[in-house]
């Protein structure tokens, strides 16, 4: 009986043992985190992110949609488009 | 007194659970210094102060450790099917210990136990990074790469255990029952 015991236990302890150095390298995956200085936090980031369909697209300077570039940006000045030549309407 | 086959199982697996362990830290510095990326060693191991830069660490490393496990899932297969001690070809035979390399040879019990070990951290890591990819903290490819590499690896091994099979019975079927009667029939 003592002998049948004896073999369950130590049984038992290799099978912990086993499952330990199983489970040991996979937590290696929690040793990353990220600084509770961050001002933004995991929960809020979005890997999947994808663009609304509905989103506002800024018109671009174009002869053709002339009128809206200009209705546009005479309101929003400081959202002009940065390119090599300024398409910022000039007088 | 001991199980023989959880003695050997916890035998196969301190490698692979050393080598994980190594490729996750090296893979996160590597990683860190080739996108620039600040690291900081803190309390509660490697911190970052940028959520994006956690993501894309955390994903190239478990990526890494994936590769590593499917390349030494590969390494036992390929001993499996080519250098199985039940059915290697005579002149790789001959040629594996020409070339001293005879410890590839190896049998059933050793090749199939260290199988289980390295597909058992193959799924494990699968499963965590699906919980991962779920959770936002990885790219979702790094858990469907990882998820295509378990199912072949499982496909392949199950392929060779019955192969395996079918030799060890051809095997039993030839040794079976001859009956060889010495001196004249009854009838």
């Amino acid at each position: 009986m003592t002998n049948h015991f004896f073999k369950f236990s130590t049984n038992s302890l290799l099978l912990v043992l086993l499952l330990a150095l199983l489970v040991f390298p996979i937590t290696t995956i929690g040793w990353l985190n990220v600084s509770k200085n961050s001002d933004t936090n995991l929960s809020e980031i979005n890997t999947n992110y994808q663009k609304p369909s509905d989103m506002q697209v800024l018109p671009a300077y174009d002869e053709r949609n002339e009128d809206e570039f200009y209705n546009y940006y005479e309101y929003y000045p400081e959202e002009i488009p940065e390119t090599s030549e300024s398409t910022y309407p000039t007088d | 007194m001991f199980s023989k086959v959880l003695v050997k199982l916890i035998d196969q697996a301190i490698v692979p659970a050393i080598t994980l362990v190594a490729v996750r830290v090296v893979s996160v510095i590597l990683i860190s210094n080739y996108f620039g990326i600040d690291l900081t060693l803190g309390r509660q191991g490697f911190e970052y102060t940028n959520p994006d830069d956690f993501i894309l660490v955390n994903s190239y490393s478990t990526f890494f450790m994936v590769v590593v496990v499917a390349v030494g899932l590969l390494y036992i297969l390929l001993k499996s099917l080519i250098f199985h001690d039940s059915h290697i070809a005579p002149h790789i035979t001959a040629n594996l210990f020409s070339l001293r390399l005879s410890s590839l040879i190896q049998s059933s019990y050793d090749l199939y136990s260290q199988g289980a070990i390295w597909l058992s951290y193959l799924y494990l890591l699968t499963i965590s990074h699906g919980i991962m990819a779920f959770s936002g903290l990885v790219f979702p490819w790094v858990f469907w790469v990882s998820l295509v590499l378990t199912v072949c690896s499982t496909v392949v091994l199950i392929f060779d255990i019955e192969n395996e099979m079918e030799i060890k019975n051809m095997k039993v079927d030839q040794t079976e029952g001859v009956v060889v009667r010495f001196g004249g029939f009854d009838d």
